[in-house]
């Protein structure tokens, strides 16, 4: 045994490696005569171990990215989010009726299968037009579309016009990590989910989620097709703004192709028509 | 041994935290000794680390990541310092295993030391020659100060510990 005294934070950085050279020999030295030393080394390999399967890697990094993303969301001024099409708050009186449609009256409904509530009519609130048609088992991407006092669950290929106010939701029962973004017929690209374009978001599981923002379609012409890309494995958002870019960049293509992205990434997308009813 | 990750390119938090997490959060519950608080406050050091991943330098991360959670820990003593129950109890909790080294009764007083106020790199430097062990060399390396500036800092601080202390 030595007389050396190795403090706790040098063995972290020898264990790491980010020592000094002279240090990290001077210790590799150590180790060959001091059981001791190999002793606290080895109850740092076993902390490692231990902590990383209480604390696993994937679980923890989802929630500091969910934490980090929430707090740079608090601290972006919401006018600084650049955007072609419109967002709008969700304080606004018309708004937060959509909302509240949206997130009571809707689950209730897919609940019973489509019953209308009988009151319903005589609400002075907003009601859903057409049969709700979430799936609960598989990844989908809803856009619901305001229209007076009427919420309808937008389909591919449904027409829609300049104004109209959109509330986006997802639900994914499998993929952790996603964006949504749409192309439209001018081909500008706008990031829908996350907020910020530095990493992807972190989804919630198993439950239908409205977007903190509802959107109004602008004037941009032919088409506005929204693309939700998902995955099992964090991804940079960077690559998917990348293709989506790319794929904009050819009207015909964006309206009919997903985005160039490899198979590990699963893609949803809805295109809305732009133009008459 | 695992080689450090640098810090040139975006941080992988995943990586990153399987390579440096362990660590944090050892040293969280070695300044908190509580696994809730101790757990927040790791996941806290490397929400931090995304929110300021454009100032990172290129250098290894243990360092800093060290640094972070000591502070990050020290903040949350002192900020519990109003709640005087909790503030005893965490001194009586902590700093158990000194009993029988040299400054084992100055590391005893520091937990009241830190709850007094003061200026926190000197908590951190007194932290990390009391309860971590470092040499004045280590010390001044982490903390960017002479050697002699430390040592300074230590004495100032050691003449307070010790009239708390009643040495």
């Amino acid at each position: 045994m030595t007389d050396i005294k190795i403090s706790e934070y040098s063995l972290e950085k020898f264990f790491l490696g980010e020592l000094q050279e002279g240090r990290m020999k001077e210790i590799n030295g150590l180790l060959t005569t001091d059981p001791q030393l190999r002793e606290r080394l080895d109850e740092i390999k076993k902390s490692n171990a231990e902590i990383l399967a209480e604390y696993p890697p994937e679980l923890v990094a989802s929630r500091i990215m969910a934490n980090a993303a929430k707090g740079k969301t608090l601290r972006k001024s919401f006018a600084a989010v650049p955007l072609s099409l419109k967002k709008v708050l969700l304080a606004s009186t018309a708004l937060a009726s959509v909302v509240i449609v949206l997130l009571f009256v809707l689950p209730q409904q897919t609940k019973h299968d489509g019953d209308m509530d009988p009151l319903a009519d005589r609400r002075d609130t907003t009601r859903l037009k057409g049969s709700p048609a979430m799936d609960p088992t598989g990844t989908q991407l809803l856009i619901h579309r305001k229209q007076n006092s009427h919420v309808e669950l937008l389909k591919s290929g449904m027409r829609g016009q300049a104004g109209d106010l959109l509330q986006l939701a997802y639900f994914t029962a499998a993929e952790p990590y996603g964006a949504i973004l749409s192309i439209d017929g001018r081909g500008h690209v706008t990031l829908h989910l996350p907020e910020t374009r530095d990493m992807p978001a972190t989804l919630a599981l198993r439950q239908k989620i409205l977007l903190a923002h509802a959107i109004e379609l602008d004037n941009a012409p032919g088409f506005e097709r929204f693309f939700f890309i998902t995955s099992r494995q964090p991804f940079r958002l960077a690559d998917v703004l990348r293709a989506a870019e790319n794929l904009a960049t050819d009207k015909e293509r964006a309206r009919r192709e997903m985005l160039p992205l490899p198979k590990t990434y699963c893609q949803y997308s809805t295109i809305i028509i732009k133009g008459g009813k | 041994m695992d080689s450090g990750i640098q810090t040139r390119q975006k941080i992988d938090i995943r990586e990153c935290y399987a390579h440096y997490g362990p660590m944090v959060l050892r040293r969280c519950r070695a300044l908190l000794r509580d696994e809730e608080k101790a757990l927040d406050s790791m996941q806290e050091v490397f929400e931090k680390l995304l929110l300021n991943e454009h100032r990172l330098d290129g250098t290894a991360l243990s360092s800093l990541l060290y640094r972070m959670a000591t502070n990050l820990c020290l903040n949350k003593i002192r900020d519990e310092r109003n709640h005087q129950a909790m503030a005893e109890e965490i001194i009586r909790r902590n700093l158990p295993d000194t009993e029988g080294q040299e400054y084992g009764w100055a590391a005893q007083n520091l937990l009241g030391y830190i709850l007094q106020g003061g200026e926190k790199r000197t908590h951190q430097i007194a932290v990390m020659y009391f309860v971590d062990g470092m040499t004045l060399n280590e010390i001044a390396a982490e903390v960017d100060m002479s050697t002699t500036g430390v040592h300074k800092r230590l004495a100032k601080v050691l003449r307070v510990l010790k009239k708390m202390g009643g040495q």
